[in-house]
């Protein structure tokens, strides 16, 4: 004899009504996720759910510490960790999002745009089902949820881990190595010409765009990689046509691993982002 | 195609549909070869060529051990059959190793377009299937017996259907469980729609899925972190913890890759061998690969484990099969040293566990000493385990060395509340499992056949609520 399937789906339709009800009355919103991938999505799916920020930049991991509170309301940081500016910009041209300006990092344009989260979160029914219920959107799981609340409760925030001094040594030394090489010429080009083309369209939307570079360590900022990508970029999107911010920290940046900046830094460069901003929206 | 991908959820509704459309044998073994065939030739396709040949001479060999009138013909199918199936892994798997090994690092010209072709998924699973077929054939026929392990069949043409079916059978094809041929073809025949044991299938699909798409596919988002550079960020006592994560997440991952396959292959009326039995409750190495990928282990003690001699010629050359078909074993997961050593590892310790199990240490039926039994199991399994994360040496050396400056650096609170969380439900079906021989009162009624359903509903609404990036199964890479 058969056993019923009742049971089954019948608590699991229970187990998830209670839980959605639960995070969608909830008084508080879910800004970070369990890890860089899953805070990725939370940024861009509360852009896309509610796309009011004048100004949205777009980049690596190294603009993607850049802390929200720090750039305000009016600036979304939709940089994708471990990801590519192109993915970012890839993302508010396929999204019938309008900011007043797009603000690209330049440090990482060598990588291709990675469509997968892009597609993710505008394809039917994702993107309307991230819009309606909480429980569908990144970053409200139960874990996710759990371990917020705990650190709400302690106030207690996520810090950044620091390696000691000689693993920082290594991960620099290790960039150097990285960034001594010649980069592929044919990929870059390439890379180049698919910003260039998705920068054509944004401005056509009325959209301005702006570039600007991420301090990183002193040591790696003139090796080859970084002044052909630099000088490439520089020829593709100059000056005189295009807003450029100007980046720095004064005595050098202080960094986790030679790129990304510890938090104090971070916070310095997104002031200096939020100050000068306002010279693209008139340029 | 991934079983978590929306293109396999319409290849299964239409294969489904199709399957139970007609209520002969060939029709239904002609709905599931073509959908094997493309769920197979979906992301690669020019690697269906080879899975087309190699199931064709398994097809050939096995027939003509099947029909052959003498011994010396048939040992020589036999032996053609087998040799073939080696070879085709040899070539298309160990090519690479074998270059980095014995040739230059990156050789060029025919030799460098060879090693250029990718390895083909599957390839460790319907080679040793090839091989099972044509052995179990064989010894059937050598040792007299009058029916066939294959069951009764009509000529060239339905063995042909019968045998791609066998060995490109969808829901086992790329990562098992590895099922004999004589467990198998006996299973081919005509299947009627009323007799789906749903309440099996639904059972194995969501336990399944939670342990891939909950357990694994979350754990994955910290495992990563055991590779330089990330390590070097975290504090030895967090590293111990992820690589405890680890030993979850490839549990998970593989075990929750084999229910789906037993449960969908019971969806088209096949059942396949249970390949995990709560292995890390296991208190001796012997009884840990009598519970993990079990499928597997079996394949290897009765192919090459016994006919080797097994423990029938004396304690060293007992030692010295173990360390054989250990590293053997090891080596058929992976195409690198690294696997080796592996294999070697666990080969090891059954033969160090083999020498000593008449002392106290395993004899005793105290608590401690059977606590004692199951941290050291638990410990090397773990440690091995990082061979597989880390397959280059130089990594390896670097997450010791990690291990070992960042003694003293902050534990990160949240990452190991994560660990904890996805692990547990992991940890609470071991332990119930390990309860459930012995009930107490309270875990005997959570675990009762009335609680099941509900408690598989919770798993199926945390499935949906708690789900993470979809990420390949690691055997498939095997």
């Amino acid at each position: 004899m058969q056993r019923p399937l009742l049971p089954i789906f019948a608590s699991a339709a229970l187990v998830f009504t209670a839980y959605a009800a639960l995070v969608q009355l909830m008084p508080f919103t879910i800004e970070k996720g369990q890890n860089q991938g899953d805070t990725n999505m939370i940024r861009a799916q509360d852009y896309l759910a509610n796309p009011v920020s004048d100004t949205v930049l777009v980049g690596s991991s190294l603009t993607f510490r850049l802390p929200p509170p720090v750039l305000g309301p009016r600036i979304a940081n939709l940089a994708m960790a471990g990801g590519a500016p192109a993915t970012g910009l890839a993302l508010i041209e396929r999204s019938n999002a309008r900011p007043r300006l797009v603000l690209v990092e330049i440090n990482l344009l060598s990588r291709p745009a990675d469509m997968a989260p892009v597609q993710s979160l505008l394809r039917f029914p994702e993107r309307q089902l991230h819009g309606s219920l909480r429980a569908f959107r990144t970053g409200y799981d139960p874990v996710n949820v759990t371990e917020r609340g705990i650190q709400a409760l302690l106030h207690k925030s996520d810090e950044d881990l620091v390696p000691p001094p000689d693993a920082i040594h290594r991960l620099i030394a290790n960039e150097r190595q990285i960034r001594s090489r010649q980069p592929d010429a044919d990929q870059l080009r390439d890379n180049l010409a698919k910003t260039a083309a998705l920068v054509t369209a944004l401005q056509a939307r009325g959209i301005r765009v702006g570039f600007f570079e991420m301090p990183i360590d002193s040591s790696l900022t003139d090796l080859p990689a970084e002044k052909i990508l630099r000088q490439q970029v520089l020829q593709r999107f100059p000056a005189n046509r295009f807003c450029w911010l100007k980046l720095s920290v004064m005595g050098g940046a202080h960094t986790l691993d030679g790129i990304h900046l510890m938090s104090d830094d971070a916070a310095l460069v997104a002031r200096q982002v939020v100050h000068q901003r306002g010279t693209c929206l008139k340029s | 195609m991934l079983f978590t991908d929306r293109i396999f959820f319409v290849l299964l509704a239409a294969t489904f549909a199709f399957y139970y459309l007609g209520r002969s044998t060939v029709w239904q073994i002609s709905v599931l070869l073509i959908a094997s065939l493309v769920f197979y030739a979906y992301s690669q396709p020019y690697l269906l060529i080879l899975l087309a040949c190699s199931a064709l001479l398994s097809t050939v060999t096995s027939y003509q051990v099947e029909r052959a009138q003498g011994d010396a013909s048939r040992r020589a199918w036999a032996i053609a059959g087998v040799m073939i199936n080696l070879l085709v892994l040899a070539f298309f798997k160990y090519d690479r190793l074998f270059a980095a090994t014995f040739l230059a690092p990156h050789p060029g010209g025919f030799l460098g377009s060879l090693l250029a072709i990718p390895l083909p998924v599957g390839i460790s699973f319907y080679t040793f299937h090839g091989i099972s077929l044509v052995v179990d054939v064989f010894r059937a026929r050598a040792g007299g017996q009058t029916a066939s392990p294959l069951g009764r069949e009509r000529g060239f043409l339905d063995h042909s259907m019968r045998t791609f079916v066998y060995l490109t059978f969808f829901p086992q094809l790329v990562a098992g469980p590895i099922i004999k041929a004589k467990d198998f073809y006996p299973q081919m025949h005509a299947r009627l729609f009323r007799d789906i044991h749903w309440y099996g299938v639904v059972k194995a699909l969501i336990i399944g899925f939670f342990l891939k798409s909950v357990v694994a596919d979350n754990l994955a988002q910290q495992t990563f972190l055991l590779q330089p550079p990330y390590c070097y960020s975290y504090s030895a006592l967090n590293l111990a913890v992820i690589l405890f994560a680890y030993s979850i997440q490839i549990f998970s991952d593989f075990a929750g890759y084999s229910l789906i396959a037993i449960g969908l292959a019971r969806l088209f009326g096949y059942a396949l061998p249970d390949n995990f039995r709560f292995p890390y409750i296991a208190q001796t190495f012997s009884e840990f690969w009598t519970r993990w990928h079990m499928s597997l282990s079996a394949w290897l003690r009765d192919y090459v484990y016994y006919p080797l001699g097994g423990n029938r010629k004396g304690r060293h050359r007992t030692y010295v099969n173990l360390l054989l078909v250990m590293t053997l074993g090891g080596l058929w997961h992976g195409a690198g040293w690294s696997y080796a050593i592996w294999g070697l590892w666990h080969g090891t310790a059954l033969a160090v566990e083999r020498a000593f199990r008449a002392t106290r240490f395993y004899i005793s039926e105290a608590f401690w000493a059977k606590l004692l039994r199951w941290a050291l199991v638990f410990l090397v399994v773990t440690l091995g385990w990082v061979l597989f994360k880390l397959p280059d040496f130089t990594q390896v050396r670097e997450l010791a060395l990690v291990f070992w400056q960042n003694r003293h650096m902050k534990f990160a609170v949240g990452s190991a509340f994560q660990i904890f969380a996805y692990s547990f439900p992991v940890i609470a079906y071991h332990l119930l499992y390990k309860l459930r021989a012995n009930p107490p009162g309270p875990v005997a009624s959570l675990w009762s056949m009335r609680a099941e359903g509900p408690l598989l509903g919770v798993m199926l609404g945390v499935i949906v609520l708690q789900a993470g990036n979809p990420t390949p199964f690691i055997y498939f890479q095997f």
